[in-house]
């Protein structure tokens, strides 16, 4: 089963035999370029060529639910939180372009400059598509973490003006040349500039100090979101985080790995500026910056998968994912509709298969039947798979085509037997990031003699509490703005985690107490057995959703006695 | 029976009859992670068999892939372990 561990460690001299150049691998590339182009952007209209709805219309076919009224697909792949440029097809033509150049750059470039040329197309695609401000302030936030993990004055006695140059940039870019104006603008550089050069290098000499103050700087998002929302909640005030900040922010949770990776001695101490960048500036990182925020991990499963094998097949496969996503990105609203046309011509109403609108219903009063709960909570879950495949694979193989064999985040979810291998094919990075921040600090210092004990304290730690607290509460705040009430839509979905938590530990148990004596899918007598546990898995998961969706006006209660009539129980 | 072979003995015998029938022959280069395990349980699985039966003490950074991938490194890492405590 790939992708159980972190990969084994790759020497330079492995990646060395491993670039090997084969031209018709990168025009299979630039091929699925172009259909991604030719697909999702107006590319075909300014070429004078027939739009996508047009061409299938010329072969006779029709198909409903994947054009938009321009005659391109309409797609889930977007470039959000911006709007400089005019649609979407625009953003997702440079997008491409980003891509391609990033890809061949780190196709053809010698081994040393590789990984350099992909920041830099990143960092180019982000100062494109979403302003140099939000590039100073997304670069100024690394700059921090960089200074204080990897703290090198006599190195880098550069880096504190750039930082102070970056930070000003961000809060407040030179307007003009006024006297004010300037001294606003040197006021950071010089701050930051002086603490860099003389105060930094002290707090190698308080080593008690150093860690709490390396460790607040990674959890700066969660500090950051937390105290201002209080604040709002006491004062009234609100803050906005300046948008290279929230973007850095959306990839704290790699940052966490970062600094696991770190603290297990996996980083080495004198990592070059370029390479710590290397980890986080991804040309596939640009693409639904929001979605599929743990994929590439810490510094040691990046760097460890960076042309761990032939790059020709690496790139290969990449281009396997980016058709996978491309059948995923045009028709899954086809199927979609599908499903629910097919369902409610049979009598079973499934509310546009959404569990938000299922809630609605059963809090307005309507008599829903267990066939309803069942196939509405189903349908809802097979649309969040294709939507969340889509998008997932897209970056998948996105980061392969530049090289790296990351593994797929979202890996056949339905062939699960059981709730923890669901979890672990549902959300491979996430699920990675939980077990090595929460389940292994927990399961190796706690109950060490008490086995279920353990099992059961890491496993609540990781996917209830640290997946409510560290993966939810903070991702709200990001995505709604830093206000009090933000705290009360997580919390009140707290059953669904908690459920969550219980489902896997006892799958845990129940796991350890009856031994697996073949591997699932095998065809033999059981594989009937293998179909039902699909099933049953997948249906619980879609089921406990319920508590995701709460209401404004309901409770626990309205919805526990919801998900009971899934089980054919009606209070 | 000198200490490395007791080890991989052990390790053979735990993981040939927890795991079963995974239709590949386990020698004591079997890639574990491609060929073996099931799932990552089977990893925690296997830490809690190290500790109680072989007395190993465990910490997060011992779970990787170098010390996970054979019978070989496992017993590798049983005995450095071992010798470390």
């Amino acid at each position: 089963m790939p992708g159980l561990l972190s990969a084994k460690t790759t020497s330079n001299k492995q990646r060395q035999q491993h670039d090997q150049h084969n031209i018709f691998v990168v025009a299979a590339v630039l091929l699925v370029m172009a259909l991604y182009c030719y697909c999702f952007t107006f590319i075909a209209a300014d070429l004078g060529a027939p739009k996508p709805e047009s061409t299938l219309a010329s072969l006779g076919g029709s198909i409903s639910h994947v054009f938009d009224e321009d005659g391109n697909v309409g797609s889930n792949l977007v470039v959000s939180m911006t709007q400089k440029f005019i649609s979407n097809d625009v953003e997702r033509l440079v997008l491409f372009g980003v891509i391609s150049v990033g890809f061949l750059l780190a196709y053809f470039l010698p081994l040393a400059y590789k990984q350099t040329a992909l920041v830099v197309t990143t960092a180019v695609g982000i100062a494109t598509l979403f302003g140099y401000q939000a590039l100073a302030g997304l670069l100024f936030s690394h700059t921090v973490v960089y200074v204080f993990l990897h703290p090198n004055p006599i190195r880098y006695p550069w880096l504190g003006v750039f930082s102070g140059i970056l930070c000003s940039l961000t809060l407040h870019p030179l307007a003009d040349v006024s006297a004010t104006s300037i001294t606003t603008f040197l006021l950071p550089v010089l701050l930051l500039a002086a603490a860099y050069r003389y105060l930094l290098p002290k707090l190698a000499d308080y080593p008690r100090l150093a860690p709490i103050v390396r460790t607040t700087v990674v959890q700066s998002a969660m500090i950051t979101v937390c105290g201002f929302a209080l604040i709002e909640g006491l004062t009234g005030e609100q803050w906005k985080l300046p948008l290279g900040v929230l973007m850095f922010f959306w990839q704290w949770e790699r940052i966490i790995l970062y600094h696991v990776d770190y603290k297990d001695g996996l980083v080495p101490k004198t990592l070059s500026f370029s390479d710590y960048l290397a980890v986080f500036f991804m040309p596939a990182c640009i693409a639904n910056w929001r979605w599929g925020v743990t994929i590439g991990q810490g510094y040691h499963y990046s760097s460890s998968t960076f042309l761990c094998e032939n790059k020709n097949k690496i790139v290969l496969s990449g281009v396997n994912i980016l058709l996978i996503a491309l059948l995923y990105l045009v028709f899954s609203d086809w199927v979609r509709y599908g499903l629910i046309d097919w369902f409610e011509r049979a009598g079973i109403p499934v509310y546009q298969a959404s569990t938000r609108h299922l809630v609605e219903a059963f809090m307005s009063g309507y008599t829903i039947s267990t066939s309803s709960v069942l196939v509405t909570t189903l349908l809802d879950l097979v649309r969040w798979l294709m939507l969340w495949g889509s998008v997932v694979h897209f970056k998948v193989g996105i980061w392969r085509i530049c090289g790296y064999r990351m593994d797929p985040y979202f890996n056949k979810p339905w062939l699960a037997t059981n709730l923890v291998s669901f979890w672990a094919r549902f959300t491979f990075h996430y699920r990675e990031f939980l077990v090595r921040a929460f389940y292994y600090p927990v399961f190796f210092r706690f109950f060490r003699t008490k086995p279920v004990l353990r099992i059961f304290a890491a496993t609540m730690a990781s996917a209830c509490l640290g997946n409510m607290i560290w993966g939810h509460v903070s991702e709200e705040m990001f995505y709604r703005g830093m206000e009090y009430q933000n705290f009360g839509r997580v919390f009140d979905s707290w059953f669904y985690f908690v459920l969550l938590g219980l489902g896997i530990t006892l799958t845990e148990l129940f796991l350890l107490r009856f031994k697996r004596k073949r591997k699932p899918w095998s065809l033999d007598r059981f594989f009937f057995l293998d179909l039902l546990a699909a099933y049953c898995t997948v249906q619980f998961y879609a089921l406990i959703i319920i508590f995701a969706r709460p209401t404004e006006h309901s409770s626990v209660g309205d919805l526990a006695a919801l998900f009971l009539l899934g089980f054919g129980i009606r209070l | 029976m000198s200490e490395r072979s007791d080890v991989q003995a052990t390790i053979k015998h735990y993981l040939a009859s927890e795991f079963p029938g995974q239709g590949n022959e386990l020698t004591h280069d079997t890639n574990l992670l491609e060929d073996w395990f099931l799932d990552s349980l089977s990893i925690i699985e296997t830490v809690m068999f190290l500790e109680t039966k072989l007395n190993v003490k465990m910490t997060r950074r011992d779970i990787n892939a170098e010390n996970f991938e054979s019978i070989n490194t496992l017993t590798k890492f049983v005995i450095t372990a071992k010798n470390r405590s």
